[in-house]
């Protein structure tokens, strides 16, 4: 399969994990080894003082495998700004999932906070991938905002629901001039698949393998269908018809009975 | 005198620095750390010179597992 560059990096993978949810810190590691992912989130949260820091680190520290902080928890451009220091601060790295979705029920991204951020960030060097609705006008403000892709999400986090927007992302994929990256809602691997036979660069996955009953097989099933649906998109499928057209030849080779 | 680690209500020496007060927390060796006081992060090598003054707010975040 052909290589992914953003930024200053190229991935062997179009397939990237969240950390969330996982019953386990080592079926989390399982999975994302069996996912061949090399780009994996993790979110930021206060130490708690009496349970000490989370070793989940410690399972993330994969041959090959690189953090992407996320500022999850945040409302504004201003609290997104501090997270992503922080973020930086705590893991050594520029790269930053920009998210700001201060509703709880739906956790839809806030574009205009997240515009703000992005334009910050930019100033401040960071690797900026903003998790946003799959809106084709933002995309491109982002773009001149000095992000180095986009994330319009398939449906709301977590939900499974697949690609609800998908007219949209076709918009999107269209007109990008940074990777396009399918996060939020992909639920089973043919989504994933999906995404990638639309044209996406990549697609950002994580309750689908978190919850399922075996999260590492759901790991290679994924890691399967983004590479399926990579290799479809390249290929150049054929046109959509109303009618048949005969694929075996029509020639009548009996006679009337 | 008295900070605040998280919201939290903690008594800690006068002029105590950063360093220290991660040694007490047991924290001095923990990964993905970032640290801050009254919204401006201390960087790791401002750790030990650092001063804290009363009533400060420090923010002690890691790394956790997220989407």
């Amino acid at each position: 399969m052909d290589k992914l560059t953003i930024a200053d990096k190229t991935f062997n993978s179009r397939l990237f994990l969240g950390t969330g949810k996982f019953s386990s810190n080592q079926l989390m590691q399982d999975s994302i080894v069996a996912s061949g992912s090399e780009l994996v989130t993790v979110a930021l949260k206060r130490v708690d003082m009496k349970s000490g820091a989370d070793d989940m680190l410690k399972h993330l520290n994969i041959p090959g495998v690189n953090l992407l902080p996320n500022t999850s928890g945040v409302r504004n451009a201003k609290e997104a700004v501090f997270a992503a220091q922080l973020a930086a601060e705590a893991l050594g790295t520029k790269w930053l999932k920009l998210e700001i979705h201060p509703d709880p029920k739906y956790l839809l991204p806030d574009g205009e906070e997240t515009l703000k951020a992005c334009y910050e960030l930019a100033k401040e060097g960071f690797i900026i991938l903003p998790y946003i609705h799959a809106d084709p006008v933002l995309c491109k403000k982002l773009e001149d905002a000095g992000a180095s892709a986009v994330m319009p999400l398939g449906s709301p986090i977590g939900t499974n629901q697949g690609l609800k927007t998908k007219e949209f992302l076709k918009i999107i994929i269209e007109q990008s001039n940074l990777p396009v990256i399918v996060d939020a809602g992909i639920g089973v691997p043919s989504h994933a698949a999906e995404a990638m036979e639309l044209g996406a660069d990549a697609v950002l996955v994580n309750t689908a393998i978190a919850v399922a009953h075996d999260p590492v097989q759901m790991g290679e099933a994924f890691k399967m269908s983004v590479q399926a649906g990579r290799i479809g998109h390249l290929s150049g499928p054929g046109a959509v018809r109303q009618q048949a057209e005969a694929s075996s030849p029509l020639t009548s080779f009996l006679s009337e009975l | 005198m008295v900070i605040f680690i998280n919201d939290e209500k903690k008594i800690v020496e006068q002029d105590i620095v950063v360093a220290t007060l991660l040694e007490e927390l047991k924290l001095t060796n923990s990964p993905g750390m970032a640290l801050a006081v009254n919204n401006q992060i201390v960087l790791q090598q401002n750790r030990a010179t650092t001063i804290l003054k009363e009533n400060d707010k420090v923010l002690i975040i890691s790394a956790a597992k997220g989407g």
